[in-house]
């Protein structure tokens, strides 16, 4: 093997290298922040779809609402939380430190409604009669960020 | 290092890793529940089950909003101060087990009583009516009226319900309606 192909396949696998370990990188990034998941099953005329966004994403789009939103539109937004904030605080973090459970629970002859924390997520499940249903999960993280970010 | 020692080890690592992990909820392990059972219409189920420790981190708020309100409770458009409910409170305390009003119409029956450190209400209307049983812990009454004047110390009757520790507080059926009110070390209900 002569130097021009060495040098090639040493550029080749630093490359390699390089994708597979930002790959990992990010898989683990996202693995530990968790997945905002929300899918709709319509059964029928409904749309239906199922989509995940990592958290990471969810962080990222706030921090850059933070810097693009006007700081007008900014601070009404805040002046119109302030109020709520303590609860919202509160609710963040009593979140984060709750054990696994169903803390909500709605059932009648036609759906049911249940919002639950289950490792690490806060969950909220629908099931109507026809067989629609709703299934939205959020990390507590996000909702924390989310706090974070209107109360700030 | 020996198998021996390797398990010592691991034994007081994990002992560790969960004394430590257990006081984010240790002090908090009772949880507040609420069923209500409808039969008819929707047939609806509604349950809820909530940290207790989650209320007490909700507390401080939900004390501010009560001062804000001067703390005063209506009864049938009629302000009872708390100063009124710590005198009954001081005279119930010290007296016997005892039935302190018993009121009966045609249609209805209303006892208020003490047995042991509970408060006592029981209603019972006429055939397929409602029927109330509330019990209510002397200490949780005795902490919700500690606040200073006219306030309602509800942070405080609240650490009084968790020292307490389980039990039922309310039930009512109502012909088609059953409410359950208690708190149990349990996070998910044990239907009943």
């Amino acid at each position: 093997m002569n130097t021009v192909a060495r040098t090639f396949i040493a550029i080749f696998v630093a490359v390699a290298v390089m994708f597979t370990s930002t790959g990992v990188a990010a898989a683990v990034y996202v693995a530990a922040t968790g997945i905002v998941t929300i899918e709709v099953d319509g059964r029928g005329d409904d749309p239906s779809f199922y989509l995940p966004v990592p958290a990471a994403l969810v962080g990222l789009g706030l921090s850059i609402a933070d810097v693009t939103m006007p700081p007008e539109a900014k601070a009404e937004m805040r002046r119109g939380v302030a109020e709520a904030r303590p609860i919202l605080e509160a609710v963040s973090r009593g979140l984060e430190d709750m054990p696994d459970a169903t803390l909500v629970h709605v059932e009648t002859d036609k759906e049911r409604v249940s919002i639950a924390k289950r490792g690490g997520n806060f969950e909220i499940h629908v099931d109507a009669d026809q067989g629609e249903r709703v299934r939205i999960s959020v990390p507590v993280g996000v909702i924390d960020q989310v706090t974070d970010f209107l109360t700030r | 290092m020996n198998t021996t020692s390797l398990k010592k080890n691991l034994t007081a690592a994990l002992l560790g890793l969960a004394l430590t992990a257990a006081p984010a909820f240790a002090a908090n392990d009772l949880w507040f529940h609420v069923k209500v059972r409808e039969k008819g219409g929707d047939n609806a189920n509604v349950t809820l089950n909530i940290p207790v420790s989650f209320l007490q981190s909700l507390m401080p708020m939900v004390t501010k909003q009560a001062e804000l309100e001067g703390g005063r409770i209506a009864i049938e458009d009629k302000d009872v101060s708390t100063e009124d409910l710590r005198r009954v409170l001081t005279a119930l305390k010290d007296s016997p087990d005892a039935t302190f009003a018993e009121v009966e119409t045609d249609n209805e029956k209303v006892i208020f009583y003490k047995q042991g450190n509970y408060l006592r209400a029981e209603t019972t209307e006429g055939q397929g009516g409602a029927e109330v049983n509330a019990r209510f812990p002397i200490a949780v009454l005795d902490a919700l009226l500690s606040g200073n004047g006219n306030e309602l110390n509800l942070e405080a009757a609240l650490n009084a319900l968790v020292d307490h520790g389980p039990g039922e507080l309310v039930t009512i059926r109502d012909g088609e309606t059953s409410v359950r009110v208690w708190i149990d070390h349990n996070a998910e209900m044990t239907e009943r």
